[in-house]
């Protein structure tokens, strides 16, 4: 299929290729390439190992939250040449998505182990923006990759917030409502690390914060290099910050709606500082606001 | 706070504690058993290891939920208390 069907193809309504039968849309996918990470119709098979190569669980994941520069993240850790770059893709992060009223078994763990090929000696990382967020996918990781390493990136839940507002603005909904819970939710870091902590011990578990990665990309890439138990000396590439937006929808906001955004987080970030004392709130401007 | 298996176990009592609540007299309705928004789909069947996992998702809220309420009966919660959760 070319680019130019594919492009076509995407211009199709969804109201119209909804009411394909599912097989057929399922079809429709795998001969187009075209994706909809999610969805069980489609089964995304990865590209076959290379010679040399083989598969099985990630030794670690870099875990959301979204907006909070968790795919520039691994893109530094994947430089590292004792990491083996993987798939870094929508099918591979969504993989879980699916399962939480389905089965899920040993041939469903040898299908998401499909995904992580490397070469004897390497490591290599699982990516996802939304398994803290999904709370059925955590246990589901820890079923498929129950050794794994977890590196989790949290930012600013008011910037983060407003950015993946921004982001998603196309997306939503008919029902904003449902759109807006999402993005909120996704912010309450503190619960979500509890659930992760219920099948990953704090050990095994790194938090990172967006803002201290930029201001100081090569200290924190030094951090997550020696928790993943690779060479934390080495440097691929100058470290710039991520091409992400900069916060300043913050200062569009109306201050009585900040304020209320602060307030609706504020329980959840003392939790977070406690359980996390690397958290720095004076990071956070949304949130040492009053402290 | 009300719990929909009671309320459905016993409306007429569940509906005096809501009119309690709010100020008002006792007073039963005379449709009080008139379903309203019957569901007409079928439930999705759910795998009994999915439905383990999910118990297993749910329960530590539940406990929550029920140390802040204490007039939660978790026992028509068949999914806290593990009856009919396959094991």
């Amino acid at each position: 299929v070319t680019g130019a069907t594919r492009r076509a193809l995407d211009l199709v309504p969804g109201r119209l290729t909804r009411r394909l039968p599912s097989g057929v849309r399922a079809d429709l996918r795998h001969r187009t390439g075209l994706t909809v990470p999610g969805d069980l119709a489609f089964a995304p098979v990865p590209p076959a190992p290379a010679a040399g190569e083989r598969c099985g669980p990630p030794d670690f994941a870099v875990l959301g939250a979204a907006d909070a520069g968790c795919d520039w993240w691994l893109s530094l850790v994947a430089d590292h040449p004792d990491v083996a770059p993987g798939h870094r893709s929508a099918e591979a992060a969504q993989f879980f998505a699916p399962y939480c009223t389905e089965p899920f078994g040993p041939d469903e763990i040898a299908a998401f182990c499909a995904w992580f090929p490397r070469r004897p000696g390497r490591i290599v990382g699982y990516w996802s923006p939304d398994a803290l967020a999904y709370a059925w996918v955590v246990p589901l990781l820890a079923l498929a990759a129950p050794g794994a390493r977890m590196v989790v990136l949290v930012r600013d839940p008011v910037d983060r917030l407003l950015d993946g507002l921004a982001r998603t603005a196309d997306r939503r909904p008919e029902h904003p409502g449902s759109w807006l819970s999402d993005a909120v939710d996704r912010g309450f870091y503190a619960d979500q690390l509890d659930r992760l902590h219920q099948v990953y011990p704090p050990d095994r578990v790194l938090v990172l914060q967006y803002e201290r990665c930029v201001a100081d990309p090569v200290g924190s890439l030094t951090r997550t290099y020696a928790f993943l138990g690779v060479d934390p000396t080495y440097r691929a590439r100058p470290l710039g910050p991520p091409a992400a937006a900069d916060g300043s929808a913050r200062d569009r906001l109306d201050p009585r709606t900040l304020d209320r955004l602060r307030g609706m987080y504020a329980a959840d970030v003392a939790a977070l500082a406690a359980r996390c004392p690397d958290v720095d709130l004076d990071l956070w401007p949304n949130c040492s606001h009053g402290r | 706070v009300q719990q929909y298996e009671q309320c459905r176990l016993d409306p007429v009592d569940q509906l005096s504690r809501t009119y309690r609540f709010l100020g008002l007299d006792p007073f039963e309705p005379a449709e009080i058993d008139r379903e309203v928004n019957v569901s007409d789909g079928r439930k999705v069947a759910l795998d009994p290891a999915a439905a383990r996992r999910l118990a297993e998702l749910y329960r530590a809220d539940a406990l929550d939920l029920a140390a802040l309420v204490p007039s939660l009966d978790l026992s028509l919660w068949h999914s806290v208390t593990g009856d009919g959760v396959p094991s």
